[in-house]
């Protein structure tokens, strides 16, 4: 008993809507039942059979959305072999909840808080400097990094079942994870100087001397918990109020 | 027309935000852009949309943790500003501020109401597995599909409220009482503190030497170019 | 010290990685629970998530050293996947003056458990758990990340009473 090639491209399509019914009791269960269900309708002919299975499947799940990927390919690994007799019906739901924590902890810590960030970032000082190709241009390469992932991640956890943990652990992602950040950081300080010369060139050079000033000791009062939202309007006034009393300032002198 | 646009454009983009995809193109950077496609205005939608990028860097969704509703919050801003800006001749710094002030909120609004969603969510769970114990697993799959509505729904009618808000206030503030104020700093100043809410989203032990090097490097070279461009004119 | 054991059904994950570890300055985190200390692929997928500088033990409950941990110079977080964990814990020697503060983050919805927040559900014997270590001296607080507001154990006695049971 094997998933035909087709049925797991129809899983992996499937697996793209994980997140569109997150409910607060099963998370990601009708996501994660949704994506397997085909595979499951050809591993289990008798009804009775793939009722059980989905609702094995119904139960508690959440991962990120990517690395989830993982996760299902290989509990398919382990439907084929409950499907043949080979593993008792309980392996696939405890591989999931073994893996689903951890595997969702690489997810946030890389694509969540590394590499999309650092992307967002780079096309925002993209955006800045030459306009909406550079936009175009940062989502695609992201893209082509995103679902290479998430695809390959996919296959290799239905070939590999359990094997799927080396092979991620190979990536050293953690590792990518900090250096992308500290890349990312390095573009947001420049983005800063680069509203030093926008703001100059626009609005007179005390406009870019203030987005400076903001980006430099914005970031210590949000380090220090300021809130972020009202940060935003504390700083618009402060600027607002900053032009107003150079410009009174440069009058009367 | 404009605001059914911004409504389509808002509400998918609360799907692929979430239920769907997640390809970043939700994200500001990319909504704002496409908002600004949209109304006729590109470089007014990415004029709002880099800063916007910046400032919700950190707004990421970890596990049942919520972030604010960028996504929400940015169509409703991008809309309003290009709109506003059809009256006073494209979005300028003043007409981005105004409308930042206006429509911001909407991203905790909009966070809220995702809140509401995952409780209702429950409800198709429930349904999914009524529809299993009859004897029709396709179907009780199936279901998971209809969780995409509500956040479509919900996005497609609050960004166009906030994003018509800052288009009929916006040109009277800025022809009106707002006319003697230099508010294009107050755009500057919102776009120097995304950068710094940016860095903040990198937590990294080095980030922040590395932010505030290449803050001062890069502050450094402009102000040499600026000097010597200054010098020869 | 430990400044914080915490509750969550999923152990090791993005919250405790990318929020409580980097607040509350921790250089390392033990992982409570039998299950896991028991299974090698969820030790080797433990260690995947985490950051080259932050190590990483799965043991059991009984074998958790809680004056020990407590008499370290630098900060250890503790990891337990269920209350009743951490019922165990304190029979086994875990007091407030070894550890006061304690979260319960993510605890799943099951059968006759009814929700407090939006990410933890808790029985009438794991409220009583709860109820009482707050009485001991346990700081007691529910939330999944620091940017949450916490509630305490009044609030979370107040809302079980208030949600309709499930």
């Amino acid at each position: 008993m094997t998933v035909p090639t087709r049925t797991l491209l129809r899983v992996f399509w499937r697996s793209l809507f994980l997140q569109a019914a997150w409910n607060r009791r099963g998370m990601q269960n009708l996501g994660f039942a949704y994506a397997i269900d085909p595979a499951l309708a050809a591993l289990y002919p008798e009804p009775e059979r793939r009722r059980e299975a989905l609702a094995r499947h119904l139960g508690f799940f959440n991962c990120h959305p990517y690395t989830a990927a993982a996760i299902l390919g290989g509990t398919i690994y382990h439907e084929e072999r409950v499907a043949r007799g080979e593993e008792p019906a309980g392996n696939p739901v405890l591989y999931k909840s073994t893996l689903q924590g951890p595997l969702a902890a690489i997810g946030d810590g890389f694509f969540w808080t590394a590499l999309r960030p650092f992307f967002g970032a780079l096309a925002a000082l993209g955006a800045l400097a030459v306009g909406w190709p550079a936009v175009v241009i940062t989502l695609a390469i992201y893209n082509l990094v995103h679902l290479a992932l998430r695809y390959g991640l996919f296959r290799d956890g239905y070939r590999k079942g359990d094997g799927i943990v080396a092979d991620v652990a190979r990536l050293a992602l953690p590792v990518f994870a900090d250096r992308l950040r500290v890349a990312g950081a390095f573009v947001c300080g420049l983005t800063a100087a680069l509203l030093l010369w926008r703001g100059a060139l626009q609005a007179g050079f005390l406009s870019g001397a203030v987005a400076l000033a903001a980006a430099a000791f914005g970031y210590l009062a949000l380090l220090g918990g300021a809130r972020l939202l009202p940060a935003a309007y504390v700083i618009v006034v402060a600027g607002v109020g900053a032009a107003l009393f150079a410009a009174r300032w440069h009058g009367s002198s | 027309m404009s605001y059914l646009l911004v409504a389509i454009l808002a509400g998918l983009a609360a799907i692929e935000r979430k239920g769907f995809l997640q390809a970043m193109l939700a994200r500001p950077v990319a909504l704002a852009t496409l908002i600004g496609l949209a109304l006729g205005d590109v470089g007014g939608g990415v004029l709002v949309g880099a800063p916007l990028e910046l400032f919700w860097l950190g707004a990421v969704n970890l596990g049942a943790a919520l972030p604010v509703h960028e996504a929400l919050g940015t169509a409703a801003i991008a809309g309003g500003a290009v709109l506003a800006g059809r009256a006073l001749g494209g979005v300028t710094p003043e007409v981005a501020v105004l409308s930042l002030l206006i429509a911001a909120p909407l991203a905790d609004a909009g966070r809220r109401a995702e809140r509401l969603t995952e409780v209702l969510n429950e409800k198709l769970a429930a349904r999914a597995e009524e529809r299993l114990s009859r004897g029709d697993p396709a179907g009780a799959a199936r279901v998971n599909l209809l969780g995409l509505f509500a956040p479509f729904a919900i996005s497609a009618v609050l960004a166009p409220i906030g994003a018509a808000l800052a288009a009929e206030a916006v040109p009277r503030l800025v022809l009106g009482p707002f006319a003697a104020l230099p508010l294009a700093t107050g755009w500057f100043a919102f776009s120097g503190l995304a950068c710094a809410s940016g860095a903040k989203a990198m937590r990294a032990p080095r980030a922040r030497v590395v932010y505030y090097a290449a803050l001062v490097a890069g502050a450094a070279a402009v102000v040499t170019v600026m000097w010597r461009v200054g010098v020869r004119a | 010290m430990i400044p914080l054991v915490r509750i969550d059904n999923r152990l090791l994950h993005g919250q405790i990685l990318e929020t409580w570890a980097p607040r509350l300055g921790v250089r390392e985190v033990v992982v409570a629970d039998d299950a896991a200390a028991s299974s090698p692929l969820a030790k080797a997928a433990m260690t995947l998530a985490l950051p080259p500088d932050l190590p990483a033990r799965v043991v059991r409950v009984d074998e958790v050293d809680w004056a020990g941990l407590a008499a370290r110079k630098e900060p250890v977080l503790v990891l337990l996947r269920e209350v009743a964990s951490f019922a165990r814990a304190i029979a086994g020697g875990l007091t407030p003056a070894l550890a006061r503060r304690v979260n319960l983050g993510n605890v799943h919805y099951a059968q006759g458990r009814r929700p407090v927040t939006p990410s933890v559900f808790l029985s009438k014997e794991e409220l009583d758990v709860v109820v009482a270590a707050a009485a001991d001296g346990f700081e007691v607080e529910a939330r999944a990340v620091p940017s949450d507001d916490p509630a305490g154990p009044a609030a979370l006695l107040a809302r079980y009473n208030a949600a309709a049971g499930g």
